[in-house]
């Protein structure tokens, strides 16, 4: 296990390092990030008595949304690909490290690149956080770390299959924005919508932790979103392991 | 012009009898249109339980919206984003030199040369959204509207291809800057009219980067009526825009020295 924790502390300097000299492309990648969230934001802004605290909310999800950003459609369905995988494949470590460094390397520059346009946002819309309920999000958007990386990677490996991968990545985004807290707040969505959405994992990707943030979740919601969270972790870590045994057995590239 | 129009319909021949080969593509294409209109109807459907005029546009109107967006979007996939994709990529690493060699106009050939036609798919459910939203609103659009309508579609499509080519023609001054992302980022913006957003973002949606043009003006002259000082602005904007673009192109294409000089 340490010795799996190095070669992935290693391989998020080495992309820390690589994508250093991307800082302008990260910025316009930050702002595609953000600019779901602030639609969601002018839409509701113009309802009467939507919700109290919702440009909080939304400099949640904005904050959320940069910090759990997946690109593997962009970078390890690729790799699939040009067929440089096959050199992963070949080295003595877990293949899930690669992909997780250059997830995790992004994430960090975009969370840095980001600060000024989240002050920004939140200055306009003057959001304002007590300690407390951030603390209390702070795991939550761990496991919506994980659960994106998780969900866009087994789409990436739609790659192993068909060559539209971008399509079906896109289509997951779809389920995120409309489902996960993008579009409407969890708490403005009309029954049974609300309820299919609490159960399904797109709110804990992207919602929950800002709902936790802004503090407009019961204790009883709180509960029930992380017990939700934890089982689609679980459950979205299981379909990635049976995509990559499946892929990988179809898999074929120069030379095999 | 017709020469230019040939050289096009012949790329596009070209482009569909490639694209019609992978036929599953065709399938995951038309899945995702589908799913993301039904994503955008959903969205407005939610936001219209709560209220019944959102910026003094009512469901309706939304929707006819929502419909030339997805139009003019699939218009820009189709014909516009396959060229435009890798531009900058192309001005970086010099392969813009084969289209300087080519007896046509550059700008053309370097911008709008490739297709995808299956991007069309999205073109298609718009019109249908528009037509289905038409009847159901009762209104009967009369000739000058449809149009001023299509009129002002494609100036829509004209001011996306001059913003797109200009942003990529800043690779002449600045190779490593790729504000491919960034476009299709502000293009999100025309998912909703531009009276959603703040004074001065108005502005700048209407003048800097006019999405006003490209998808509210449109909706409206659908829904509300030709409006002529919209169809004026917007001939005005597409005209600038274009000028703007060919100009930045033209002084870009001094400074290139290919990928051999």
């Amino acid at each position: 296990m340490r010795r799996i924790l190095r070669l992935l502390r290693l391989e998020i300097w080495r992309q820390i390092i690589g994508w250093s000299g991307a800082w302008w492309f990260l910025i316009t990648l930050i702002i595609g990030q953000a600019v779901a969230p602030l639609l969601g934001l002018f839409v509701w802004l113009h309802v009467p008595g939507a919700q109290a605290r919702l440009g909080s909310y939304y400099l949640a999800v904005i904050c959320v949304a940069s910090m759990t950003a997946s690109f593997e459609n962009h970078t390890f369905a690729l790799s699939i690909y040009s067929g440089t995988v096959a050199a992963a494949l070949l080295r003595p470590q877990p293949p899930v490290i690669g992909p997780l460094g250059e997830n995790l390397a992004i994430r960090f520059w975009m969370f840095l690149l980001g600060i000024p346009m989240v002050a920004l946002v939140g200055l306009s819309v003057d959001a304002t956080f007590s300690p407390l309920p951030v603390l209390a999000a702070l795991p939550a958007l761990a496991l919506a770390a994980a659960l994106r990386f998780l969900f866009v990677w087994t789409l990436a490996m739609a790659a192993f299959w068909t060559e539209r991968v971008h399509a079906v990545v896109a289509f997951g985004g779809v389920l995120i924005g409309l489902l996960g807290g993008s579009a409407a707040p969890n708490a403005l969505l009309p029954d049974p919508l609300r309820a299919i959405a609490q159960a399904l994992p797109f709110r804990s990707m992207l919602g929950f932790p800002a709902e936790l943030a802004a503090g407009t979740v019961t204790p009883a919601g709180t509960a029930a979103g992380y017990a939700i969270s934890v089982g689609w972790t679980a459950a979205l870590g299981c379909c990635a392991v049976g995509a990559w045994r499946l892929g990988i057995r179809r898999y074929t590239t120069v030379g095999a | 012009m017709m020469r230019i129009a040939r050289l096009l319909g012949t790329a596009f021949s070209l482009s569909l009898r490639r694209a019609v080969a992978h036929r599953i593509n065709l399938f995951f294409d038309a899945l995702l249109a589908v799913v993301e209109l039904t994503a955008s109807i959903a969205t407005i459907g939610i936001v219209f339980t709560r209220t019944g005029l959102l910026a003094g546009w009512t469901a309706g109107q939304m929707m006819t919206l929502i419909g030339t967006y997805a139009l003019i979007t699939g218009l820009r996939a189709t014909f516009l984003d396959p060229s435009l994709a890798d531009l900058a990529q192309q001005i970086r690493d010099g392969r813009l030199d084969t289209y300087l060699l080519q007896p046509a106009t550059t700008v053309v050939l370097a911008t709008s040369g490739r297709h995808a036609p299956l991007a069309l798919v999205q073109s298609i459910l718009g019109v249908g959204v528009i037509m289905f939203d038409l009847h159901e609103l009762a209104i009967i659009p009369s000739p000058a509207a449809v149009g001023a309508w299509i009129l002002l579609t494609m100036i829509g499509l004209l001011i996306g291809w001059a913003t797109s080519v200009a942003l990529a023609s800043l690779a002449f001054w600045a190779p490593r800057l790729s504000l491919g992302v960034l476009h299709g980022t502000a293009w999100e913006l025309g998912r909703y009219p531009v009276d959603i957003y703040g004074r001065w973002l108005q502005r700048l949606l209407t003048f800097a980067f006019p999405i006003a043009a490209i998808t509210t003006w449109p909706a409206k002259t659908l829904t509300r009526g030709t409006d002529p000082s919209n169809l004026i602005a917007a001939i005005l904007l597409g005209a600038a825009f274009t000028a703007g673009t060919m100009l930045l192109w033209r002084i870009g294409i001094r400074r290139y020295t290919g990928a051999t000089s």
